[in-house]
């Protein structure tokens, strides 16, 4: 058992190229139609290891210091991503406690309307501050990110399983 | 089972106590940065320093161009190469007569009194990233602060106007397009003359031309020139081409929409411009042209005044003259 542990690596081994994974993948230059409805990917990567580990306690803190990365790299009035990222990781985890035992297609929906109730609080801040304009496409993203969601839990799954991470605590302690 | 549920109870606590400093710490750094531009330093040393993260992000784009290139046939280099030297052929022609004209025109100038326009400075940039912010249309071009590029230079391609600098870092800069709901520009028709301001859309094809009376002569079709008034754009640059005018009895103003000439989703490379209005060579010269213009006005009063005290002197003295002359004759004839 303890050498079974020993051999198990930090989550932190994953996280941080993932972030930078993520961030890249938020900023690079894409075709419109895709660049438009890009879903939020630092988002789900966090949330994959906010949902999975328990060892990953400072979600919050990390994802609000990857939100303000974000914004510098972007150009957004600082502190919105940071906002926005870390009000959905919160949300989910605080909200929904059995995220993780819920089935796909739940987790995909609850992804999607958390995504789209922060998409509108960020469209709201945005609005206050005088850079925003309505548009119904900005509501799309949620549906790319339900979509994705998916996928990122399968890739992340799958290299946890290839590097020997440790993240499923959670369900060994239910 | 006590001891855990205190404990998942603290956690519980903890996190939102957390998320609330976080919320907090959000929004006073989102206030710090929008209304008091006290970060503004923090955001120019970061943001110049994150440049490489946006070259990278850029690779996928920059690797594909580089590839497309490489592997492009001999027969359509030559092809490109011919039609390419055919246009230079005809644009040094142009520029012959453009040349002549330039000189004609700060000719007239000078005549006018007027300060001659220099527009020098011109900044070749390429654009390495396009902003992901669903709301805000702007690109990130590869010219800063070195290259002395400044906040509120305009932006221009080989088709038109793309807007403004918005923020310069060291290696890199913002440019606001014309596409921005926040993007304002003074425009002009070239057709009737009618002036206004334009405002983007949000959508990267359409922007709107504002306030215009329902009387105003604007047709479908017309060229949109920017206007130079307001200083940040220089005067007779291409922005738009009417798309639409539509005119409602229960509007007060024209409803005209316009597409923008320049492709915006699909440039590459911009020019960015300086209208040099700092350099000191104009200034002086516009300065001793005012000097001059003023003078002028003052040696022209002068001038009339003296011509009408000459004129009336002489009038007077000929007046004398010719009644001296009259009674002179008068004496003869008597003498006579």
């Amino acid at each position: 058992m303890i050498s079974s542990k020993e051999n198990k690596n930090s989550f932190l081994l994953l996280l941080v190229p993932l972030l930078m994974i993520g961030m890249i993948l938020q900023i690079v230059q894409l075709p419109e139609i895709v660049s438009q409805n890009r879903p939020d990917f630092l988002m789900l990567f966090i949330l994959f290891f906010a949902v999975q580990s328990s060892k990953f306690t400072y979600t919050l803190e990390i994802s609000w210091v990857v939100g303000l990365l974000l914004d510098l790299t972007t150009g957004a009035p600082l502190g919105i991503n940071a906002l926005i990222i870390s009000s959905q990781i919160y949300l989910i985890t605080t909200q929904f406690k059995n995220f993780h035992k819920y089935v796909m297609f739940q987790q995909m929906i609850i992804v999607g309307i958390v995504n789209f109730l922060v998409c509108i609080l960020g469209y709201w801040i945005e609005h206050i501050i005088g850079q925003a304009y309505f548009e119904m496409q900005f509501l799309i993203p949620a549906v790319s990110t339900a979509l994705f969601w998916p996928f990122i839990y399968i890739i992340c799954a799958i290299l946890c399983s290839t590097f020997s991470i440790e993240i499923y605590d959670k369900e060994k302690a239910d | 089972m006590d001891i855990d549920l205190k404990v998942t109870d603290q956690d519980n606590y903890l996190v939102h106590l957390r998320f609330a400093i976080i919320v907090f710490l959000a929004l006073s750094v989102m206030a710090l940065d929008v209304r008091s531009k006290v970060l503004a330093d923090f955001r120019y040393y970061v943001e110049s320093a994150l440049y490489p993260v946006l070259v990278f992000a850029d690779s996928p784009h920059s690797v594909s161009k580089i590839v497309s290139s490489q592997f492009k046939s001999h027969s359509d280099l030559i092809k490109e190469n011919e039609k390419l030297s055919t246009e230079n052929f005809l644009q040094r022609a142009d520029i012959l007569r453009l040349k002549d004209l330039e000189y004609e025109n700060e000719a007239l100038r000078k005549l006018l009194n007027s300060p001659a326009r220099h527009n020098t400075k011109r900044l070749f940039a390429e654009v390495i990233d396009v902003d992901p912010d669903p709301y805000l249309s702007r690109v990130i071009v590869n010219q800063g602060t070195s290259a002395e590029v400044y906040e509120g230079m305009p932006v221009i391609t080989d088709m038109g106007l793309v807007g403004q600098v918005i923020e310069a870092n060291y290696s890199y800069s913002r440019v606001l397009l014309l596409t921005d709901p926040n993007c304002q520009i003074p425009i002009i028709d070239s057709r009737s003359s009618v002036r206004g301001i334009c405002s983007g859309s949000g959508s990267h094809n359409q922007i709107f031309f504002n306030n215009v009376p329902r009387s105003a002569d604007v047709r479908e079709g017309d060229l949109l020139l920017t206007s130079g008034i307001g200083g940040v754009y220089p005067r007779g640059y291409p922005v738009a081409i009417v798309t639409s005018v539509g005119v409602s009895d229960s509007q007060p103003f024209a409803a005209i929409t316009a597409s923008p000439l320049v492709e915006i989703d699909k440039m590459r490379y911009v020019l960015m411009f300086s209208t040099n209005t700092q350099d000191s060579k104009d200034i002086d010269y516009a300065q001793k042209a005012k000097n001059i213009t003023d003078n002028k006005i003052i040696l022209n009063q002068q001038r009339v005044r003296d011509l009408i005290d000459k004129l009336s002197v002489k009038g007077a003295n000929n007046k004398n003259e010719a009644e001296k002359i009259e009674e002179t004759s008068n004496e003869v004839k008597h003498d006579q």
